[in-house]
């Protein structure tokens, strides 16, 4: 379990990161999200204390980062940019890190397998492609087994099979009851991975909750064709449902199921045409929270 | 403390730049140590340098290295932190162990034996080149004396003080290159300037012992090159641990400064 809690960071007059609180649970990814700049990075900066929040604090089940003894051990991390010695081979970069991790170079070797560079042990990491260093640094994070893992924008940089691996990947890790927090600054590219979604703005946070409720949050608009538009709008009107387009062939209407819609127009004997329910996409219901300066909790 | 220090340790030895200026410098100070103990032989032979003026000066050659090179050890002490801070590595490094001092005083330690491999190098590569240059020059090496293990324990001493120092160096300015700047400024222009000019005045002239140059001097237990350069001679040098003792300041405040500046700053 990850707890964040009001957690603030400012950069002269910029709030990169305000009073913002969420928790990521056990057993499910969470989508950290939020536009470029939005101050996702700064946030698990500032929990993984590489920098100094001005206020709140983050706990790891219950324990500050600085506070755990080996924090490799129970919180892996990857974050942006990704950084390693070129000069230094990849099973080296590992068995830098091996000692705080307490494993060996058996468990280095592992993990490489895990992340499919087995043959890239002994290559200088100068030499990786941007898609190896990506796995490289999430074989880092999970040398020690860590109960929770935190990966700043992990599928940034992806080709799609990639970005596929890494779903099942963190699919099985959370199927064992781990605790996964993931960033991106496009809710497309991690919308089948996580379970659960924290959407920020401005460091602000504008929704927290599941993605399946993020989904029905949007208001669905039904848009019926009709030859007596008005006379549909007067009904609409009447159940109070919200009419938000009239042309001379339909009305659009928001509120109702599409099932509703056609029995009240039947038992008010206005003759349809046609019945299209239209649900917003979930990538606009992310740049409307996300650009809007409305909070929805 | 143990994994920071095993971590610490093989972050070192996995790249090649240790050994690369390792190398270098034994290279280099064949070269000098061979070139000033045949000048002092030629001076003895030829020019009526006293014996015992040749014997005094002997140490000095042999430990040269600390007194004249001291930035290689400096330069890979520094390297520990500096590397660290120019690849970023001190993100995944402070995110397997937050409490930073742990990482700092890791490096220390870990300074030991880089310096004690650095030392030995550079040592044995003066007394090798110093060895050859005196007995090609027509003199006695005086390398089998009696004290001569003292000398070689103290000149690597003496590495050892040096590299730590440069972990302090790097932990304050944090940038190689600045860290190599820096010390090469010192050493070649400030420092041998300052003796000069210390021992111009007879109250400053105390102070000049102190200087790092000077201070490694007395570590080594030979004349202090520079001192010998500037023609006064130090104001009575310091003892071995005393020098030593100074060294280890210089470094402790360097590393306590650059803590307090620098390493407990916000890493993006
Ligand atoms: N060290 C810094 N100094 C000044 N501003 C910063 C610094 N780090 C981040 N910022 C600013 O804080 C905001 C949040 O950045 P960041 O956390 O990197 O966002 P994200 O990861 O969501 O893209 C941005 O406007 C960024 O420019
Ligand atoms: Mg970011």
């Amino acid at each position: 379990m990850v707890i964040i809690e009001n957690l603030t960071k400012r950069y002269g007059s910029l709030k990169a990161v305000d009073n913002l609180s969420f928790t990521a649970k056990p057993g499910t990814v969470t989508g950290f999200l939020g536009p470029n700049g939005a101050g996702k990075t700064t946030t698990l900066r500032m929990s993984t204390h590489l920098i100094r929040p001005d206020a709140g604090r983050a706990t790891f089940d219950g324990t500050p980062y600085d506070k755990l003894v080996h924090p490799a051990r129970h919180v892996g991390v990857a974050l942006e940019p990704v950084v390693f010695h070129p000069g230094r081979t990849a099973i080296n970069h590992l068995m830098a890190i091996a000692p705080y991790a307490g494993v060996g170079v058996e468990r280095c070797h592992e993990v490489l397998g895990l992340v499919g560079l087995d043959d890239a042990a002994k290559k200088r990491v100068g030499k990786f492609s941007l898609g190896m260093r990506g796995r490289l640094n999430l074989a880092a994070a999970m040398l020690g087994d860590p109960q929770t893992l935190i990966l700043d924008e992990p599928v940034n940089g992806l080709d799609p099979e990639g970005i596929r691996w890494i779903r099942e990947f963190l699919r099985d890790l959370a199927s064992q009851g781990r605790t996964i927090l993931i960033s991106s600054h496009l809710l497309s590219e991690v919308q089948q991975t996580v379970d659960d979604v924290v959407i920020i703005a401005h460091g602000r946070l504008v929704y927290q909750g599941s993605l399946g409720d993020l989904e029905s949050s949007a208001n669905s608009s039904i848009r019926v064709e009709t030859p007596d538009p008005q006379a549909l709008a007067a009904l609409a009107v009447r159940q109070s449902w919200t009419v938000s387009e009239v042309t001379q062939v339909s009305v659009v209407i928001e509120g109702p199921q599409a099932s509703d819609v056609g029995a009240a127009a039947f038992a008010a004997g206005i003759p349809l045409a046609g019945l299209t329910a239209q649900s917003t996409d979930l990538e606009s219901i992310f740049l409307s929270l996300t650009e809007g300066q409305g909070g929805m909790r | 403390m143990i994994p920071a220090i095993v971590s610490e340790y093989r972050k070192f030895f996995s790249t090649r730049m240790w050994w690369i200026l390792t190398l270098c410098m034994a290279v280099f100070f064949v070269a000098v140590s061979f070139g000033m103990a045949w000048l002092f032989a030629y001076q003895a032979t030829h020019n009526g340098l006293s014996d015992s003026m040749l014997q005094a000066l002997q140490p000095t050659v042999y430990g040269l290295g600390p007194s004249m090179g001291y930035i290689i050890p400096v330069i890979i002490g520094a390297f520990a932190v500096t590397s660290e801070y120019r690849h970023n590595t001190i993100v995944p490094t402070f995110l397997a162990e937050p409490r930073r001092w742990v990482v700092m005083l890791a490096k220390v330690v870990a300074g030991v034996p880089m310096g004690v491999a650095v030392g030995i190098a550079g040592t044995l590569a003066c007394l090798v080149g110093g060895g050859l240059g005196f007995t090609t020059g027509g003199v006695d090496p005086m390398l089998w004396t009696s004290t001569m293990w003292t000398n070689f324990a103290l000149s690597i001493l003496a590495y050892v003080i040096w590299a730590l120092i440069g972990v302090g160096l790097g932990m304050l300015i944090t940038s190689q290159v600045g860290v190599i700047i820096t010390v090469l400024a010192f050493t070649q222009l400030i420092e041998p300037l300052a003796n000069i000019a210390l021992n111009q005045f007879a109250g400053a002239s105390v102070l000049a012992k102190f200087l790092p140059a000077a201070a490694s001097g007395s570590v080594t237990g030979g004349t202090d090159i520079y001192a010998m350069m500037s023609m006064t001679g130090t104001d009575g040098a310091l003892g071995v641990w005393q020098g030593a003792a100074v060294l280890a300041a210089y470094g402790i405040v360097f590393g306590v400064l650059g803590y307090v500046l620098r390493i407990r700053r916000d890493v993006s």
